[in-house]
């Protein structure tokens, strides 16, 4: 894999919210001007789809009733790579490569090409992004929870990859979170019910050098909310609900991403070669980067919880 | 010391012993009848002996057999004592007067007592008449007094007899004796003759009857002396003798003062004249000597078969006497000398009697020869004897009263003490303490696997959640949500979304709380019933429910029986089970008492005290130009807030409530148990409740016990009592 580059997948099963958080993330970034000197590109393809997405996403949340979406974007049925760039005062830095997986690829058999696809983008990919359904994780029974999050299939094909010599980035991202988010107590008990069911892959986190972990819940939409669980025989269906006087407002949805580009421009910085390094020094180009580096990580919020090896993302 | 003195003494000994001789005969019928009741027992036993040791049957089959005897002892027995206590009831020593017709007899009464023909009829010119004379000695002036037979006994003791004897139906009533007699069938028995004879002495009697059936049942009539042929004789068709039962003369005796002595003429035992039976009662308790006159046939030249008769009558009237000492026999040798060779010839070959009675001989038509070779003689002999005579019966009676009890005492006292009860009853004591015991191991056994069977069968919390889950579907379902077109005429209505959303936010939480009460309390109460009734079969074993009202038992309510139990317990004496069954009673796992105001606490979504809900349903934008188009989204509102807040019970019910009418009962049953098994001291309040209705409560198993008690305890009360009776007649018996 090229030195300037870096991959950061995104893993869950489907209906979970990747999608949407993508192309809300995406949107969330490009509303920002000030990145420290640093610019966030996609290309032509990447900004067109999540854009169609975004907008798609908006048409929904704006009718009355509010039905779950399925698919917002064509093609997610197998990996699709987004392309993104880093420049940094207009050279670019650093290639940006985001998977999006079709969530049903976790459950896919060995011998499925899509499969040996994703253990290869996985085992690739410094990054990354496990978006989990915060309302089946809170209000699931571990049946609901389970089906709903897999937490024990997705770690057992990511926890193999994270055992090497390159240091990873592991952002928990909850999603359909919006319920628990209105007060301290009720976000206490989002944690806990994260803490508890994915209690097993904290425990083995903290014993990682070479892993840092990150909880972060997002709104994406802001204005639906989960409701209730309908029980029909053995199904239970999570309802959710679009609250009349909600707006659609994002929130956090940047934070992913701020700490995916912090790390992966982190890492870059760390990974020059000598002699680059000689020449930046020489110029001062090194020093600014360093300092706007600095000054894009601090941007970042820092009320997250933070899970093994915590030094990954300071600046040294 | 004078012959009237004599008498008068011996007299009074006799009457002494009158009241000790009545309290032997009734100890002796009252012993009869136990030896009979013991008999009987013992029959009962060999006839159904089951469950009866074989000790017992044994012992009363032996006892049974021993006194089998006794009974019929005792009859004879009390019949001697019988006819002693008459004999000394007596106000005048009897001297008898016995012989056929025209032997002497009358004669002889007439010159011992100075009477005359006119007095005393002799037989010469008529047969004699059979009435009973009783000649008495009386210092002042001579008078007779007649006794009449009572209607009674003229029926039973002169009319039956001739009917018994010549097989003819007996009338039961002297007015059936009135109409005419039955003919006498022809016969060919031997003594056909004999029967007619019979027969036409009772024509005789039926033919006369109405000139005489007044005087019976009259009361004596006292007369002159001259006066007496009239009830005494039938020369010139007199009838008036047949009603006359016995003629009583008191005159003054020649030669001596003989009071208290008196001559009784015994009817003689001619064929045809059915005196026989008056005879033999005179013998066994009238007369205390028997002056027998015979004038023997100068063709005669041994005793007759008659005389032998006479001999057995007496002999067999008072066995325990002998013949020698109460029997003179009289030859009268009468004063031509015709027979005088005969007299010699019997008085040298006397009778071959077992006891040889003094043979006299005398001219009874001669004052001076009876006076002194007859009546100095007898009196001479009941001055020497007549006491020690009175002895010696006594003694017999002694003697076989005695007998009596030592046959009892051997029968009965070597295995009286087998028939104690104390045995018995500490096998009967054994038996109720295992019972007892095993009661209070049962229960405390059977409420031990109720609080397993409630820990691990009782599966409430699956079941109450289940139940909570079927409820909650079933509010959903019947959720109360008006329409999109119901809430926009109520928006006309209220001019405003608030106050209709606020409105109908009450009207659903009202219904919800409500229903969700009905719903679970019902179900609860099910269930604390169903445990409760649980909880009391464990309690009551079969036998004790059989006690409790079956209304009680059949109930539906278990409380009911709980009350039952507690009015048979005693408050002082049961104070912790009784106190236990307070605590049953009351026990109560209510929904309102439980789960309301956590209920309650879960309707914050269908609140109106804050504005919250309201305003999380009431759109912004509504406007009253969009008001149409809002209804439906208010609708949904509504029924979002109505079903997260089922959800959020429902998810409370599951999470913290669940378990919680299951724990209750654990904590109920569990709470039983130690109270009812585990408490100090409980099992002797238990004991204590059990005591008093162990026989209802193990009546088949202390049966076999009950019955052999009472079995041992009976037999040892009767053959007691009889020995006590036995020994208390031997005891007092005269001696």
């Amino acid at each position: 894999m090229a030195k300037n580059k870096t991959m950061m997948i995104m893993v869950g099963p489907d209906g979970v919210g990747k999608t949407t958080l993508l192309a809300t993330m995406y949107h969330e970034l490009s509303l920002l001007e000030n990145l420290s000197g640093f610019e966030f590109t996609a290309s032509q393809d990447t900004q067109q789809d999540l854009q169609e997405a975004y907008e798609k996403l908006h048409q929904i949340i704006t009718q009355p009733t509010f039905t779950p979406t399925g698919s917002l974007l064509k093609g997610t049925a197998g990996i699709i790579e987004r392309q993104f760039e880093i420049l940094f005062n207009g050279n670019k830095e650093l290639d940006f490569v985001f998977c999006d997986i079709a969530g049903g690829i976790i459950r896919a058999d060995e011998s499925n090409p899509d499969f040996v696809d994703f253990q290869q983008k996985l085992t690739q990919s410094t990054i990354v992004i496990n978006v989990i359904d915060g309302s089946a994780l809170v209000e699931g029974d571990n049946k609901l929870s389970t089906e709903k999050n897999e937490p024990k299939l997705v770690y057992d094909l990511l926890l193999p990859k994270l055992m090497d010599n390159r240091n990873h980035l592991l952002l928990f991202v909850i999603t359909k979170c919006e319920a628990w988010l209105k007060n301290e107590s009720r976000q206490r008990k989002l944690i806990a019910a994260f803490e508890e069911r994915y209690g097993f892959i904290l425990k083995l986190l903290s014993e990682f050098e070479n892993v840092m972990g990150v909880l972060i819940p997002v709104k994406t939409l802001g204005c639906v909310e989960f409701t209730h669980i309908d029980f029909h025989d053995d199904d239970q269906e999570m309802i959710f609900m679009r609250k009349p006087n909600l707006q659609f407002q994002s929130e956090n949805v940047d934070q992913p991403l701020r700490y995916a580009i912090a790390f992966a421009l982190l890492q870059h910085n760390q990974n020059r070669g000598r002699w680059n390094r000689f020449t930046r020094w020489l110029s001062n180009t090194d020093l600014a980067f360093h300092s706007a580096l600095h000054e894009f990580t601090e941007a970042r919020s820092t009320n997250f919880k933070i899970y093994g090896n915590t030094e990954l993302l300071e600046i040294k | 010391m004078t012959i009237r003195s004599v008498i008068t003494e011996v007299l009074d000994k006799r009457h002494k012993k009158v009241l000790t001789l009545e309290k032997a005969h009734a100890g002796l019928v009252e012993l009869e009848m136990q030896i009979d009741s013991i008999r009987q027992m013992a029959t009962d036993i060999q006839e159904d002996s089951n469950d009866i040791p074989a000790e017992i049957v044994q012992l009363t089959t032996k006892i049974a057999r021993q006194i089998s005897g006794l009974e019929e002892e005792i009859i004879i027995l009390n019949e001697s004592i019988t006819s002693l206590t008459k004999r000394f009831s007596k106000e005048t020593i009897n001297i008898g007067v016995a012989g056929k017709a025209r032997q002497g007899k009358s004669t002889l009464l007439q010159k011992i007592s100075g009477l005359s023909n006119k007095e005393i009829p002799t037989s010469d010119e008529l047969p004699c008449t059979g009435t009973k004379s009783k000649i008495h000695h009386y210092e002042d002036d001579a008078y007779a007094k007649i006794e009449f037979y009572t209607k009674e006994e003229f029926l039973k003791e002169i009319l039956h007899p001739y009917f018994d004897k010549l097989k003819l139906p007996k009338p039961f009533s002297l007015k059936r004796f009135n109409e005419p007699l039955p003919e006498l069938s022809e016969n060919a028995s031997l003594d056909r003759n004999l029967d007619k004879a019979i027969y036409e002495k009772l024509i005789f009697i039926h033919k006369s009857f109405p000139t005489f059936f007044e005087l019976l049942s009259k009361q004596p009539k006292t007369l002159e002396l001259e006066e007496i042929l009239d009830y005494v004789t039938q020369n010139e068709g007199r009838t008036r003798y047949l009603a006359v039962k016995t003629a009583n003369i008191f005159t003054k005796f020649p030669n001596y003062d003989v009071t208290g002595l008196c001559l009784v003429d015994l009817p003689g035992l001619e064929a045809a004249q059915g005196h026989e039976k008056k005879l033999v009662s005179s013998l066994e308790y009238e007369v205390d000597a028997i002056i027998f006159v015979k004038s023997p046939d100068i063709l005669g030249t041994d005793w007759e078969q008659t005389d032998y008769n006479v001999f057995d009558l007496v002999d067999n009237a008072v066995r325990e006497i002998e013949l020698s000492q109460r029997l003179f026999i009289i030859l009268n040798q009468k004063s031509d000398g015709s027979n005088k060779k005969q007299v010699q010839l019997l008085k040298e070959q006397p009778p071959e009697t077992y006891s040889k009675p003094p043979i006299l001989i005398a001219d009874c038509s001669d004052s001076k020869a009876v006076e002194e070779q007859v009546f100095s003689i007898v009196l001479k002999h009941i001055e020497q004897n007549l006491e020690s005579t009175d002895r010696k019966y006594l003694d017999m009676l002694t003697k076989k009263t005695n007998n009596i009890f030592t046959v009892l005492n051997q029968a009965i006292t070597p295995v009286l003490s087998t028939f104690t009860t104390s045995n018995a009853n500490l096998n009967r004591e054994r038996k109720y303490r295992v019972l007892s015991e095993q009661f209070i191991r049962d229960l405390t056994k059977g409420l031990e696997k109720l609080v397993l069977d409630v820990q691990k069968e009782l599966n409430i919390s699956e079941e109450f959640k289940q139940k909570v889950e079927e409820i909650c579907e079933l509010a959903k379902q019947q959720a109360p949500i008006p329409n999109k077109e119901e809430l926009a005429e109520q928006y006309l209505e209220n001019s405003g979304w608030k106050g209709v959303v606020s409105e109908e936010l009450n009207y659903l939480r009202a219904y919800l709380t409500e229903f969700l009460a009905t719903q679970l309390d019902e179900y609860l109460q099910n269930k604390v019933n169903s445990t409760l009734r649980q909880v009391l079969e464990r309690i009551f074993p079969k036998q004790l429910q059989n006690m409790l009202p079956q209304d009680a038992i059949d109930s539906d309510e278990p409380r009911a029986v709980i009350l039952e139990f507690q009015a048979m317990l005693d408050q002082a004496e049961q104070p912790n089970i009784y106190r236990t069954f307070n605590y049953i009673h009351k026990f109560n796992f209510s929904y309102h008492s439980h789960f309301h105001y956590r209920v309650r606490e879960e309707m914050g979504l269908l609140n109106t005290y804050t504005s919250d809900s309201i305003d999380d349903i009431v759109p912004q934008d509504a406007t009253r130009d969009n008001f149409t188009e809002k209804a439906e989204e208010i609708a949904r509102g509504l029924e979002t807030h109505y079903h997260q807040t089922i959800y959020q019970l429902r998810k409370k019910f599951g999470e913290k409530m669940q378990a919680d009418p299951a724990n209750a009962i654990l904590a109920l049953v569990e709470e039983v148990k130690d109270r009812l098994v585990r408490a100090k001291g409980i099992k002797e309040e238990w004991k204590s409740f059990l005591d008093p209705i162990r026989e209802q409560l193990w009546e088949d198993e202390l049966r076999q016990f009950n019955k052999e008690i009472a079995l041992r305890t009976q037999w040892r009360n009767a053959l007691d009592d009889a020995l006590k009776g036995a020994k208390s007649i031997n005891t007092a018996f005269p001696d």
